[in-house]
């Protein structure tokens, strides 16, 4: 039994008569890579209006919590790391390790959906909401945005948790396994982007 | 246990990127830059920490080479658009 990085390998090295199968199916690499390009024009419309307004910014950026934030980038940088154990598992047809990383990916999934709660409750708490000021509508429209995607992020990964029983059924779903896996590695890299430029670029 | 983790490749990258997140919020907190130096450095690391989830977590390296081109792409107009956009703020 092969698995997708061992043909990766074989291909490398020149093998023959190994069929090459490429991580993911290729609709879910431009599914992925269009969301990309949505983001990318938030990131600049972000950056342009920090231009006009910097001392707004500067002030929202200051009622921020960077602990809050640094903690579910950890959180979600973790959550790739299992992600990607995952599907290496299932590539294995290792069902019991497959199940682990699944279920602490998703783990990590709420815990980050938790620390967002805690934190627009706090803005809200404090009187700031979407229609506060140019920052505060960047700040909850693009996080806002990003936390559907971490939502249906769980919720691909809950069908793909509890529809996996068997290894038969493990086998049929390892594409779909690398392609949850991908997008849960595009929410991740994402944020990545956010954390900076919400709560640490000056 | 120790060795399998050393080994793990996986392991090694969630490292260096929970090592850089935390080298920029030390950047910010600590450091004296001058304040558009530092947004473009914090910047440049954050889009260092995107290739690396793209190229060993996504495993960008084994797909089409369309798909490779497109991400590569994205990485340098996307990360060297804000860069710039940024520093002529």
């Amino acid at each position: 039994m092969m698995s997708a990085m061992d043909i990766g390998a074989e291909k490398a090295s020149g093998g023959e008569g190994i069929t090459y199968r490429y991580p993911a199916e290729l609709g879910v690499w431009l599914f992925v890579f269009a969301d990309m390009c949505i983001f990318a024009m938030y990131f600049a419309v972000f950056v342009w209006e920090k231009n006009l307004n910097p001392a707004m910014f500067t002030e929202g950026q200051a009622s921020l919590s960077t602990q809050l934030g640094g903690l579910n980038t950890v959180v979600l940088l973790i959550s790739s790391y299992f992600a990607a154990k995952a599907v290496h598992s299932a590539r294995l047809f290792n069902i019991e390790v497959y199940k682990r990383f699944i279920k602490l990916t998703m783990f990590c999934g709420l815990i980050f959906l938790c620390v967002k709660f805690v934190e627009y409750s706090d803005k809200f708490s404090a009187g700031f909401d979407i229609a506060t000021n140019a920052f505060y509508r960047n700040y909850f429209a693009f996080t806002g945005f990003h936390m559907l995607h971490v939502i249906f992020g769980l919720s691909f990964l809950a069908w793909l948790l509890f529809s996996v029983k068997t290894v038969e059924q493990l086998k049929e779903k390892t594409q779909a396994i690398e392609g949850a896996g991908l997008y849960w590695h595009m929410v991740d890299l994402l944020w990545v982007v956010l954390f900076s430029l919400l709560y640490l670029v000056p | 246990m120790m060795s399998n983790v050393l080994t793990d490749k996986l392991f090694l990258v969630l490292t260096a990127l929970l090592g850089i997140t935390l080298l920029s919020w030390l950047l910010t907190s600590f450091v004296n830059f001058e304040k558009k130096s530092l947004g473009a450095m914090i910047l440049l690391l954050a889009f260092f920490k995107v290739r690396l989830i793209a190229i060993h977590f996504m495993e960008m390296a084994k797909t089409q080479r369309l798909v490779r081109i497109a991400f590569e792409a994205w990485f340098f107009l996307v990360g060297g658009g804000m860069i710039w956009g940024y520093l002529i703020g």
